[in-house]
């Protein structure tokens, strides 16, 4: 029974056995994520150009040349997938004109004309629902927007513009340009000279400029123009021409040496810094800051006598950019000869006073001041020399064309004609005497026709008789002679000294000393002078002793020949003018008297006379 | 039957010594499985929505069924068949699909078993019971996606051997003359687990991301209550 029992037992944990041995893990929760459906109307795009505000589907938007556009997703949606763009062009087609994942594309205005036209925007975005099916890519929604494209590529109109003063100001205004394809404005500056400026105005608001530069004082125009740049072109206003004058007197007092500036004051004081009045070396005299200010009179000490000199007037810009002219006056120191004068002034001793040749060849009296009081004479040319102590006037036809010297006895006025063509040979060099005798020197060529050999003549003559004080000739050797201006005495060559004596003269020896010759002494020709560097020598004519040396005034001052008989003095230079003075030196004491004299004159013009020192036609009284 | 046939083995010659016994034991086993834990979770990253792990191999029931014999008086020794699963579940479901993964995984074991009487107490006897073995597990491993109304399963099936000891206590209470009721607890210990190598190719095995060989791992504690049956 037990066995039975048990066995009954045994098969009953088995079986129990078995059957628990079926029952493996198992589990059949379920987690259910509570979503919302997506709706795919409930998904839009707002499209924009970059820079502009939003549009709504629908809208219209204006295109003025290439545009970046940027949509924003709106609504419920998830992520873009693709975009594809359309244009319904003219010809009622739809053209692709950009595709792509992301939230931008650009439309070019290549091949696009102006008008209206349909922009579509077709777009594919999953729901962003979070679902299982919009995690796998299987929820996605289709959508589609429309907006007008309206093409405006036609370029800008020139723009109207004033050109006004504001302020102090040359302002120029115009009218904005108000499509956004607005690039930048252009203002065009053209200078008389030609040149042009450009400045670039980058701000569409921008449509007031301004000149800083411009203060006027041109006597030219200045035009300007406005240029509207936009993407679709270029447009120029027609230019507007700006002219203000400098409105400016000058005057000059040799008295005092005193200049006076008077203008009218600029317009412009915006801009202006100051009127600038400088002297011709560049220095400036004076600044006036004062826009108002109309006149300015000042003592111009710094300038000399000689040379024309200048004062420059000129309106300064702050920004110092237009490079305004300067408007210069000349003046030049001294008081001014009356007469048109040619040559130099000579004091005749004869007449006790000064005389001198106008252009038209009249030999004029002056008096102190050197104005005109008889007219003496008409001279065959204005080649003339009044030898001292000035009894005679020798003259010549212009470029000896008749080979005439012409002397006028200024006692009698009569006058005497001689022709120096003489044995076929013509004139070297001549001069004359206060005494009325001429000395020439004559070279005749070789005549090969007939055999005859060259002469070489030169003497000392009175052309009223033709007889000789002195002559030599030669037919080998070429002669040269000088008269000294008193007429006593004949300087040959081989530094030969004669001394005229009546009609004839005799040879008082060969100087043998150092130096160049330079001439016997106007007014005292018992004197040499000899050029030895720098100094002169004076020897005595008559036994070539030597008497006296001048040094230079300063290191390389010469002697060029200017001499006053009436103060005796002698006028020492240098070749090349500088800020230095010049001298007017004794001939026998060496006592100097220095003049301050423009670095700009020629040093050859300046002369003495009758103690006055003249330059060209000014002079100024010295002793 | 491979694994039943060392049990065989072992228990017709206890059977021919003396006085046999069988015992069916059932109670609750945990388990550590924390390879499985990480490859649930690996799972789950790669899931295109964010699943909701339901289960992660929990505690779940276990069967023993055991022939022993005495071998002395203080000694009895046999063998012993048993039978476990547990597993892993995560699901989601919205209103566009749905999609879940099952895993589950069972072991059948085979080990020796032995007691030693730990007093002389004939109506509460306690022994130290030790169960030596092999363990041969399968994993199951079941996803399914369900979108807009159509179906997709798939089934992956992996098996790997374990070597395990189960140390224990067991006490036991004659309530008849041969039928005595059996409370046992103890820790199973996995002392080597073997790679899960898929049941359709042998030669691959189941790898985590980082390489490593994932294991069932079936240590864990042990509590059973049982009924025993001496036969002669």
């Amino acid at each position: 029974m037990i066995f039975c029992h048990s066995n009954t037992s045994v098969f009953f944990l088995a079986l129990v056995s078995i059957l628990l041995f079926r029952c493996a893990f198992e589990s059949d929760e379920e987690y259910f994520r509570e979503l919302k459906i997506p709706d795919p109307k409930r998904a839009s795009a707002i499209i924009r150009p970059i820079d502009l505000s939003s549009y709504n589907p629908g809208d219209t938007i204006d295109f003025f040349g290439n545009t970046s556009f940027f949509f924003s997703l709106t609504g419920e949606h998830g992520r873009l997938e693709s975009a594809t763009v359309y244009l319904n062009t003219a010809d009622n087609t739809w053209n692709v004109i950009a595709s792509g994942s992301t939230t931008q594309f650009a439309i070019s205005k290549h091949n696009l004309i102006d008008g209206i036209f349909p922009l579509r925007l077709d777009l594919t975005l999953t729901s962003g629902s979070g679902s299982l099916a919009d995690a796998l890519g299987e929820e996605k929604f289709d959508i589609s927007l429309t907006w007008f494209l309206r093409v405006d590529l036609s370029p800008p109109l020139p723009p109207t513009v004033n050109l006004e003063i504001v302020d102090g100001f040359l302002t120029l205004e115009w009218s904005a340009y108000k499509k956004p394809n607005f690039e930048f404005y252009e203002v065009n500056r053209k200078l008389p000279n030609g040149v042009t400026n450009t400045f670039q105005l980058n701000e569409r608001q921008a449509t007031v400029w301004r000149d800083e530069s411009y203060v006027g004082g041109y006597n030219f125009p200045i035009e300007y123009s406005i240029s509207i740049v936009s993407e679709t072109g270029r447009a120029t206003s027609p230019p507007i021409s700006r002219i203000d004058p400098l409105d400016l007197r000058f005057s000059f007092d040799p008295k005092d040496s005193t200049f006076t500036f008077d203008w009218e004051p600029t317009p412009f004081y915006g801009p202006f810094e100051g009127y600038k009045i400088n002297f011709e070396t560049g220095k400036e005299i004076i600044s006036l800051p004062n826009a108002s200010t109309s006149t300015h009179s000042d003592k111009l000490s710094m300038a000399a006598f000689g040379a024309e000199s200048s004062v420059g007037f000129h309106l300064q810009s702050k920004l110092k950019a237009l490079n305004e002219p300067w408007h210069w006056h000349s003046f030049q120191l001294g008081t001014p000869i009356t007469f048109s004068l040619a040559g130099k002034i000579t004091f005749n001793s004869y007449l006790n006073s000064l005389i001198a040749l106008d252009t038209e060849n009249s030999l004029l009296q002056l008096n102190d001041k050197f104005e005109p009081l008889a007219t003496l004479a008409i001279l065959k040319g204005s080649n003339w020399l009044s030898p001292f102590p000035g009894n005679y006037v020798f003259s010549t036809s212009n470029n000896y064309s008749d080979d005439n010297i012409y002397r006028l006895q200024l006692a009698t006025n009569a006058e005497v004609t001689y022709d120096y063509f003489y044995l076929g040979s013509s004139i070297s060099t001549y001069s004359v005497a206060g005494n009325g005798l001429i000395c020439l020197d004559y070279d005749r060529p070789p005549l090969p026709s007939a055999n005859i050999p060259p002469l070489y003549v030169t003497r000392a003559f009175d052309p009223a008789t033709n007889i000789n004080v002195y002559t030599e000739s030669s037919n080998t050797v070429k002669l040269s002679a000088s008269i000294s201006e008193d007429g006593k005495y004949i300087r040959a060559d081989n530094d030969r000294v004669f001394k005229i004596n009546g009609g004839s003269s005799e040879l008082v020896g060969s100087f043998a000393g150092p130096g160049a010759f330079l001439g016997f002494r106007q007014d005292n020709s018992s004197e040499m002078m000899f050029a030895d560097g720098d100094r002169i020598n004076f020897y005595a004519s008559d036994t070539f002793e030597f008497i006296r040396t001048l040094e230079p005034p300063k290191p390389f001052y010469r002697w060029f020949g200017s001499y006053d008989s009436q103060t005796k003095n002698m006028l020492w230079t240098r070749s090349v003018l500088s800020t230095d003075p010049i001298y007017a030196v004794h001939i026998e004491t060496g006592k100097a008297k220095s003049v301050q004299v423009s670095a700009r004159s020629a040093h050859n013009k300046f002369y003495l006379v009758n103690g006055f020192l003249v330059y060209e036609d000014h002079f100024i009284k010295l002793y | 039957m491979r694994v039943l046939a060392p049990l065989v083995l072992l228990i017709i010659p206890s059977l021919c010594l003396a006085q046999p016994q069988i015992s069916f034991n059932g109670g609750l086993a945990s388990f550590k499985m924390s390879d499985m834990k990480n490859h649930q979770a690996e799972l789950k990253i790669q899931f295109p929505v964010d699943a909701k792990v339901i289960t992660s191999f929990p505690v779940f029931w276990s069967y023993d069924f055991a022939i022993t014999t005495d071998v002395s008086r203080w000694l009895r020794i046999g063998g012993v068949v048993g039978f476990t699963s547990t597993g892993g579940r995560m699901s989601y479901r919205d209103f566009s699909g749905a999609i879940e993964s099952n895993q589950t995984v069972t072991s059948w074991s085979t080990a020796i078993q032995t007691a030693v009487l730990l007093n002389l107490n004939e109506n509460l006897p306690f022994f130290f019971v030790c169960k030596t073995g092999v363990t041969s597990g399968r994993y199951d491993l079941d996803i399914m996606v369900e979108l807009n109304g159509s179906k997709d399963s798939d089934n992956t099936a992996f098996r790997s051997v374990n070597l395990f000891l189960e140390p224990g206590i067991m006490v036991s209470k004659r309530f008849a003359q041969r039928l005595s009721a059996n409370l046992t607890a103890g820790y199973n210990v996995n002392v080597d687990k073997g790679k899960q190598r898929l049941v359709s190719n042998s030669d691959l095995y189941l790898l985590d991301n980082s390489g490593e060989a994932v294991t069932l791992d079936w240590s864990g504690f042990r509590i059973s209550f049982g009924v025993s049956i001496e036969l002669n």
